[in-house]
């Protein structure tokens, strides 16, 4: 019984290892683009079988990432999740994000929508971070590549407030916050 | 079905050695076959939370040897890959626990690994356990063995529950470089014997 036990998981394996020799070796690469979410984020725990690169500071906007060395991310896939420190004055955010992909050069954009803060639901800044993510999406529609737009956005709020116990001050994510992140940017990859 | 799948685990059990079900840094299961002389075998599986393909999966074998119950060596020779091929892992961990005295054990343990991506590295980790009842122990340590893929310094501290047929280990886990002080992490390690 327990040579049929070790040959039924010596099978399986020798069938995993036959269908990765057969299929061209891809890169487990994953690069991380962000401000203090990013930054606070543990990518090796959320994502344990990539080879993930994180380029993240508190407090960065999206037109800071045009200073950063990123050149390990060129050709690989970018998550991107960035805009709420821009927020307080929005002026050419549109046209810095553009240029911020250019800079990353990135195979491949997975661009994480603004997430909301806690602030009424027809606050000024709700309604900056609706539209900043509509034109969000539009550019990850539009820019070059196959590039996919993450609406995590709808899934911290519930009747138009941030669910708290997804945040640890209504704007950095607490630790179920970022299981809610991990499991939607995991499964668009 | 579970419970056919249950009996025949039990029966190989009771026949051959043991079987050892478990969960290590919160992320990966893993079944472990132990004989009743020296050796055994291991597959290891991240737990799934994403396509199938970027799981990572990992076969070992085991030898281990006791010295007058006081001193376990053991080593596990290991190959693993990504379900897509993106890498494989290989290596071999090394290990040796002094049970001696009861109330304080040492472990060491030296890995060393390679990752098609990554490169070559040793990795090492030390343990002390201090046993406050023959169940309960605290551990505490240090290591720059990967909790999950990537290298990175690490202490830990936890409390060890075990008793005949099970032990777990809830730690927290903290970077040794300040720069990842963000990344603390309560981790979980689990094992049952049938």
């Amino acid at each position: 019984m327990i040579a049929s036990f070790r040959n039924i998981l010596s099978l399986i394996f020798t069938a995993v290892l036959l269908e990765s020799c057969a299929t061209d070796a891809s890169d487990s690469k994953l690069c991380f683009i962000g401000d203090s979410i990013t930054y606070g984020w543990d990518l090796r725990k959320e994502f344990p079988t990539y080879n993930t690169i994180v380029h993240a500071k508190k407090g960065a906007r999206i037109q800071d990432v045009l200073s950063w060395d990123v050149s390990d991310c060129s050709g690989e896939p970018t998550v991107i999740l960035m805009g709420t420190n821009n927020l307080g004055n929005m002026s050419g955010f549109l046209d810095s994000y553009t240029s911020a992909l250019k800079h990353i050069n990135g195979s491949r954009y997975y661009i994480v929508s603004i997430l909301p803060r806690n602030e009424q639901n027809n606050s000024q800044y709700r309604k900056l971070t609706e539209q900043a993510n509509a034109n969000l999406k539009k550019l990850a529609d539009e820019y070059t590549g196959s590039n996919v737009f993450i609406d995590a956005y709808p899934l911290f709020l519930q009747d138009g407030e941030i669910q708290q116990e997804y945040f640890t001050d209504g704007l950095h994510l607490s630790e179920s916050g970022y299981d809610i992140l991990s499991n939607i940017v995991r499964s668009k990859l | 079905m579970k419970k056919l799948v249950f009996l025949i685990l039990l029966s190989i059990s009771f026949s051959f050695g043991n079987i050892i079900l478990g969960v290590s840094n919160s992320k990966y299961a893993f079944v472990r076959y132990e004989s009743s002389s020296f050796w055994g075998g291991h597959f290891k599986q991240s737990i799934l939370q994403q396509y199938p393909e970027l799981q990572y999966g990992e076969l070992g074998a085991d030898f281990f040897l006791s010295l007058d119950n006081a001193i376990d060596f053991r080593t596990s020779p290991y190959f693993g890959l990504r379900y897509d091929g993106a890498y494989f892992c290989a290596g071999n961990k090394i290990s040796v626990l002094w049970r001696r005295p009861s109330v304080l054990n040492v472990y060491l343990e030296i890995d060393p690994h390679y990752d098609s991506e990554l490169g070559y590295n040793t990795f090492l980790e030390s343990q002390l356990r201090l046993f406050i009842t023959p169940h309960i122990g605290i551990v505490g340590g240090a290591k720059n063995s990967p909790e999950f893929r990537l290298p990175e310094a690490r202490w830990f501290a936890g409390l060890l529950l075990n008793d005949e047929h099970s032990a777990i280990l809830p730690y927290i886990s903290v970077p040794l470089d300040p720069e990842q002080k963000h990344s603390i992490r309560f981790n979980l390690n689990f094992e049952y014997s049938i």
